[in-house]
């Protein structure tokens, strides 16, 4: 068993804690009960992983691949489905017993497959899986290429008389082998794709992503880079906020120009303090990627102060006393070149974050990145059942899927 | 130093890259000030921009939306979003073309009537950026279609977008017989 630890970003209970290899008839078990909860599962070329939540925190848990395979959890736990599907096209393990066993990732378009295999085949099909949608009913297609600024995923939408009564997406289409690139590299050099799996939540991910690089590697961060990533984390947060604000005002045709003024605000003054509008590659593994600009301080708390609004404004307010109190010291803290698993987590605008990595002498082995997505796109076929087709600009404003995080 | 050198060297224009006057780096409205003025000029109609997301990280697309929403206000200078790539002058399409994403760039791309002009916004469009290498990624716009103004950065910041726009709405205003810019 490996050592483990969990790292947050804000301290909860769990830390110290190990993950447990299950043997085949213990994951099975657990398959068939109903709690804990799942956060994640993924795999490796050997083994698949499961994030469990508990009361007072997170379990992580593990089995090796058995003939190819390992019970699913999906009869218990539908959420699962997703992750087994992707969890199948990027290393070849079977969910046994799976809900669902379409293809998800692989459309067939890749030269070998699975891509992250240890000894990958010729490409798969390249059929569009079957929907399921009832024959009776009127289907609308949508996607991947959706018009407006959207992300690209399919969604088939089952109708009867402008009423919704079956929604299903199908994503994959911004898959860009995060996973398979980030393998090999040190966390410094992984670092940049982490950056780049949801760029709106850049900062979230990256602190998920560096947390669990310091706690691979059992370092702890300088209060000054601590402090600098709440900060960042904190922009953030607001900025996803007014934009949400602007996407469903321009999804019922009013746009409201006084988001989108506050969202320009804070991010030049992002810019200035940090040297990036969106804060892209400023969180990096062992701190921040340089401190804050000259003036930096003042041009934040300026910006925070124009922005600040009844609704905004505890969250203003704290992050504006933060910048204020900035402890002094240093930024960054080289990490040592070793061995180590670990777990990172950062409460981003959109939900949890967890990322995962295990070291094998200062280079990634394994990895995973968990984007809110994961719980976040199902929501859409909930919000949409019994809805009208009309509500879909609306509901999609509302929850602001990322393709790109899932599609990984 | 100035963005425009930058600029000049990721701008392409196929007709004969028209050069394209230098843009400060300027507050957002004194920007869409000149841009407005430029706007007022003929140049026919004004272009029609069908966005492709090809495995955008969706960073480009915020800095797209910044540049849309009222600070930049795009619409009174002429470009504007369609749905449909029929209706569209101009495919802008982000990331670096995804495997899975080909098929799709290319339908669109073939439905579009002429001029079909193509953007490739950002370092991931430009070439595949950070995501060079993957088995999964064409590696930039340019592997699929012919494209007439690249425009770099992770992600570019919305008043290059614009610049890169504005030259694309000179160049193509100057394409049209008996229609000038100037
Ligand atoms: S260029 Fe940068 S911001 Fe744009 S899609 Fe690529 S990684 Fe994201």
């Amino acid at each position: 068993m490996t050592a483990f630890s969990i790292v947050e970003d804000r301290p909860i209970d769990g830390s110290g804690s190990q993950r447990q290899a299950l043997t085949r008839d213990d994951w099975a078990q657990m398959a068939r009960e109903l709690s804990p909860p799942l956060v994640a599962l993924w795999g490796d070329t050997r083994t698949v992983y499961a994030l469990l939540r508990q009361p007072d925190g997170v379990r992580l848990v593990s089995t090796f691949v058995e003939d190819g395979g390992y019970p699913a959890l999906s009869p218990a736990r539908p959420i699962a489905a997703w992750f087994e599907r992707m969890v199948h096209d990027l290393w070849g393990h079977t969910a046994v017993g799976a809900t669902d066993q379409r293809a998800w990732l692989d459309h067939g378009r890749w030269g070998h497959s699975p891509p992250m295999a240890m000894r990958p085949g010729p490409p798969a099909t390249a059929e569009p899986p079957e929907f399921g949608i009832a024959e009776d009913l009127d289907q609308i297609l949508l996607g991947p290429v959706r018009g407006g600024i959207e992300p690209a995923a399919h969604l088939r939408l089952g109708v009867r008389g402008g009423t919704v009564e079956q929604l299903e997406a199908w994503l994959g289409y911004t898959h860009r082998g995060v996973l398979a690139l980030m393998q090999g590299k040190s966390p410094r050099a992984a670092a940049r794709f982490a950056a780049r799996l949801v760029g709106e939540t850049t900062v979230a991910h990256s602190t998920a992503f560096a947390s669990a690089a310091e706690a691979a590697l059992a370092c702890d961060i300088p209060p000054r880079a601590l402090a600098l990533r709440q900060v960042m984390g904190g922009l953030e947060q607001i900025l996803w906020r007014l934009d949400l604000a602007s996407a469903v005002a321009e999804a019922a045709d009013q746009p409201s120009s006084l988001a989108a003024r506050n969202a320009e605000a804070l991010r030049a003054a992002a810019n200035l303090a940090f040297g990036h509008r969106l804060m892209m590659d400023c969180v990096v593994p062992g701190g921040v990627a340089a401190d804050i600009a000259p003036g930096g301080v003042e041009t934040i708390g300026r910006a925070l102060r124009q922005v600040a609004s009844p609704e905004t404004n505890p969250d203003v307010r704290r992050l504006e006393a933060a910048v204020m109190a900035l402890p002094e010291g240093e930024v960054f803290a080289p990490l040592p070149v070793a061995s180590g698993e670990g777990l990172g987590h950062a409460s981003g605008p959109a939900g949890d974050i967890w990322h995962w990595m295990s070291l094998d002498h200062g280079q990634i082995a394994s990895v995973f990145m968990c984007d809110p997505g994961w719980v976040r796109w199902p929501l859409l076929k909930a919000r949409m059942a019994g809805g009208q087709v009309d509500d879909l600009s609306h509901v999609l404003a509302t929850l602001r899927l990322s393709s790109s995080g899932v599609d990984l | 130093m100035t963005p425009w050198r930058t600029l000049a060297r990721t701008v392409l224009a196929r007709p004969a890259a028209a050069p394209v006057p230098p843009v400060d780096r300027e507050t957002a409205s004194s920007l869409a000030g000149r841009l407005e003025a430029g706007a007022q000029t003929p140049l026919g109609r004004s272009l029609a921009v069908l966005h492709i997301d090809a495995g955008s990280c969706g960073g480009c697309e915020v800095e797209l939306r910044s540049l849309r929403r009222a600070v930049y206000d795009l619409e009174r200078f002429g470009v504007c979003f369609v749905a449909s790539p029929r209706h569209a002058d101009v495919l802008l399409a982000t990331g670096p073309v995804t495997r899975n994403l080909v098929e799709a760039l290319e339908l669109a791309h073939a439905a579009m009537p002429d001029p079909k002009l193509v953007v490739a916004l950002g370092d991931c469009a430009v070439d595949g950026g950070v995501f060079k290498g993957s088995y999964a990624i064409a590696g930039g716009v340019g592997t699929t279609l012919p494209v007439d103004l690249l425009i770099s950065g992770c992600p570019p910041a919305p008043e290059r977008i614009l610049a890169g726009l504005r030259a694309l709405l000179e160049a193509n205003a100057r394409s049209r017989p008996g229609i000038s810019s100037r």
